[in-house]
């Protein structure tokens, strides 16, 4: 036990799959306070545990779920974590995060993280609770959805539906499908680059954590709430007037559909095609009103922000699906050149369920039918489905066919990037991903070019330089260019890692989004430490170069901070239209490098940045 | 004088009403070749909401908070504020994501 950290359970749990063992193991102080916990944790484990040579589908990789000091406090939405490990997309470092009861939960149990190793030769599933942890046998779960294994898990047990968080994988991680998600919580994924593939190669059906009664001691917990609620007002109007508050992510689609920004049928247009009243039945005020929403808020969350509902309307009608996020509404919407909110809905709960990750999901779906447009693939092809854009029975039929990897299901399982290079023909210059094989979340990033040019230098596998509040306190100025490169270079370059600190908390990030003054305020309350912005940074940029050098020394190199041609492309219409990024690349990623401190040449980063950092080791493992 | 169109979209809307999430239409007058920064600059100076969330008076510049889409393209692709209106323009003014 990290005896005297307040705020820390102190602990973490192993478990071996291959000789079917769990164990507690202790976590010092000066690890959490240079890690804190959530992403900086797990990348620190990864990096010390898995070298050079591991694939991500060897057994000694290792899948890393960890919450952080905040999990299960009284901060808004604390009961988020991250996963981490090496992924099976880019084959390179993998940190993810989603929301729910899972962290809050791990923590009422007495644990920051759970670190999974090995593999076993039999399905099992991990029951976490007051006492420890054990394995047990998964044989009856094989095939089940990420709900029916839910279900399933607390009906065996004895729990009721919100007695227990599980998160665990469908079908399709079962399969090995690549951009497999971890999903829980019924409503929740941790899924970028293809986490839930981990834990199948691992016969990880699905990890459940009783809600223990006991709860976390904080250093000071007048401060920490007092501060939580100074969030909570920066977050739902106050100062601040936010859509989230109120709708989610939900308002989001509409709003963009105007604007001309929608990332729409494979990035061929920018003109979402659609008739006034079907976009309206998009927007948050007919989809609160009409399908019978249930609010279905994650652990302390205050937010109005996720629902469980009912379809009512459509082909579909009378199917129970959780309300998806703006994510969820553009990649079965525009991306896929759907125009009907039910089959929207519909389609995204399919792929919660069989444990897709949805941005890749979608990608691949609308590349599939792109390719079956312009001849490059035909009905033999596709074993039968008509992909034709917004085919939404074709699609949930694909998706079947991908989750147990069916026939043509069986190519696309490989992802997008892999898929178009089977195919072969002309998709790969159709394919949106970036070179090293994820693809990006579901906005257009052609006309932000902070977000492409991010998606594609990040070590994993998704955007890394997110959030931080405001601008000027990185020394940017307040009003961004999106189409400058310099100011897009500095941006990507000075916000790194306050996202990767924000992920080590344990909170959710509608809750945080707000000015890492506030959350270092908060983990000071918790902890007791004298917590600054500056030591804040550090954490993050400690994550953001390990994640480098981790990169690096599994084989990815700068020759893959590219993205793919379709997805650098240039925009043939829209408010953009004509305005490409690529011309500028090349100097743009030196100048990146040499910002971020590492070899402009090699983006190694330097021997002094490292050490900067209390990165020592490295230096020897990337400069010897 | 010119006539140009604004429209507001999403919670921006309640600068100008009162009322819920939606969005907002005017037709406002301008001075011939009059900037879209100059206009804002007025807008500010007469509504704190704009002010606070879509231009800074004191720097000159938009906030951070915005994209503003001038006839359909996106401002920074014009001249910025720079931009000089003429009767029958359109501007478009949406919350701004970060992240994603
Ligand atoms: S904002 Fe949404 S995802 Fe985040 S904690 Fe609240 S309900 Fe959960």
């Amino acid at each position: 036990m990290a005896s005297g950290t307040k705020g820390y359970a102190g602990k973490l749990l192993r478990v071996d799959m291959t000789t079917e063992r769990v164990w507690d193991e202790p976590l010092d102080e000066a690890t959490l306070r240079a890690y804190v916990g959530g992403t900086g944790l797990g990348v620190k484990i990864l990096y010390e545990e898995v070298p050079p040579g591991v694939q991500w589908s060897d057994p000694e990789n290792r899948l890393i779920l960890a919450t952080g000091p905040l999990g299960g406090t009284s901060m808004g939405g604390s009961g988020s974590f991250s996963v981490i490990t090496k992924g099976a997309l880019t084959n390179g470092a993998a940190t993810t995060q989603a929301n729910g009861f899972f962290g809050a939960f791990l923590r009422f149990c007495g644990y920051e993280a759970i670190v999974v190793q090995g593999a076993a030769s039999r399905w099992l599933y991990l029951h976490v609770h007051e006492g420890g942890a054990e394995l047990l046998d998964a044989s009856a779960l094989l095939g089940k959805d990420t709900w029916e294994t839910d279900d399933a898990i607390k009906a065996e047990l004895g729990k009721s539906e919100h007695g227990m968080s599980v998160f665990g994988i469908g079908p399709a991680g079962e399969n090995l499908v690549r951009f497999a998600a971890i999903a829980g919580d019924k409503g929740h994924a941790a899924g970028h680059n293809g986490t839930g593939a981990v834990m199948g190669s691992k016969k990880l059906k699905a990890i459940a954590i009783d809600r223990s009664r006991r709860r976390v001691a904080v250093h000071d917990s007048k401060r920490l709430l007092d501060v939580s609620r100074r969030l909570l007002d920066s977050v739902k109007g106050g100062s601040t007037p936010s859509d989230i508050y109120s709708w989610g992510t939900l308002a989001m689609l509409t709003r963009f559909a105007g604007a001309g920004t929608l990332p729409t049928k494979n990035y061929t247009t920018n003109t979402y095609i659609i008739s006034p009243e079907d976009l309206e039945k998009y927007g948050a005020q007919y989809i609160r009103e009409h399908f019978e929403a249930k609010p279905n808020p994650c652990w302390a969350c205050q937010l109005h922000h996720c629902h469980v509902m009912r379809i009512t309307e459509g082909p579909y009608q009378g199917e129970i699906v959780e309300e998806p996020e703006y994510e969820g509404f553009a990649a079965w919407g525009p991306v896929t050149g759907q125009t009907q909110v039910a089959s929207t809905m519909t389609i995204s709960n399919d792929v919660e369920r069989l444990g897709f990750e949805t941005n890749e999901c979608s990608w691949l779906v609308s590349m599939v039918m792109e390719c079956y447009e312009k001849g490059i693939i035909n009905r033999e092809d596709t074993d039968g489905l008509e992909m034709n854009w917004g085919n939404a029975d074709a699609t949930r039929a694909l998706l079947r066919k991908i989750a147990y990897r069916e026939g043509f299901g069986n190519t696309l399982a490989e992802g997008t990037m892999r898929a178009a290079r089977l195919i072969g023909g002309e998709a790969p210059n159709l394919a949106i991903h970036t070179m090293k094989g994820n693809s990006p979340r579901g906005h257009d990033h052609r006309l932000r070019w902070y977000e492409l040019f991010d998606t594609s230098v990040s070590s994993t596998g998704t955007i890394e330089a997110g959030g931080g509040g405001n601008r000027t306190r990185f020394g940017l100025p307040e009003q961004g260019s999106p189409f400058d490169p310099t100011d897009v270079v500095a941006t990507t370059a000075k916000v790194k890692g306050s996202m990767q600190f924000q992920d080590s908390l344990g909170v959710c990030f509608f809750n945080t989004r707000s000015d890492l003054t506030l959350l270092c305020e908060a983990v000071s309350a918790a902890t007791g430490w004298d917590f600054t912005w500056d030591e804040a940074m550090q954490v993050g940029r400690r994550s953001v170069n390990l994640l480098k050098a981790f990169n690096l020394r599994h084989g990815i190199g700068p020759e893959l901070d590219r993205p793919s041609p379709r997805y650098g492309s240039t925009p043939v219409d829209g408010p953009a239209q004509g305005v490409g990024i690529m011309p500028h690349w090349d100097q743009m990623v030196r100048d990146y490098y040499q910002q971020m401190g590492w070899d402009v040449e090699t983006s190694r980063p330097l021997p002094e940045t490292l050490r900067s950092l209390g990165l020592e080791g490295v230096v020897a493992d990337l400069w010897t | 004088m010119a006539k140009v169109k604004l429209q507001v979209i999403s919670w921006l809307s309640r600068a100008f009403v009162a009322t819920e999430v939606n969005r907002y239409d005017v037709e406002l007058e301008v001075a011939e070749e009059e900037t879209v920064g100059a206009l804002f600059d007025r807008l500010a100076a007469e509504n704190k909401v704009f002010a606070d969330y879509v231009f800074d008076r004191s720097t000159q510049n938009l906030t951070g908070r915005v994209s503003v889409f001038f006839n359909n393209r996106m401002l920074e692709l014009v001249q910025g504020l720079d931009t000089e209106m003429k009767d029958g323009d359109f501007i478009l003014i949406v919350p701004a994501y970060s992240g994603g």
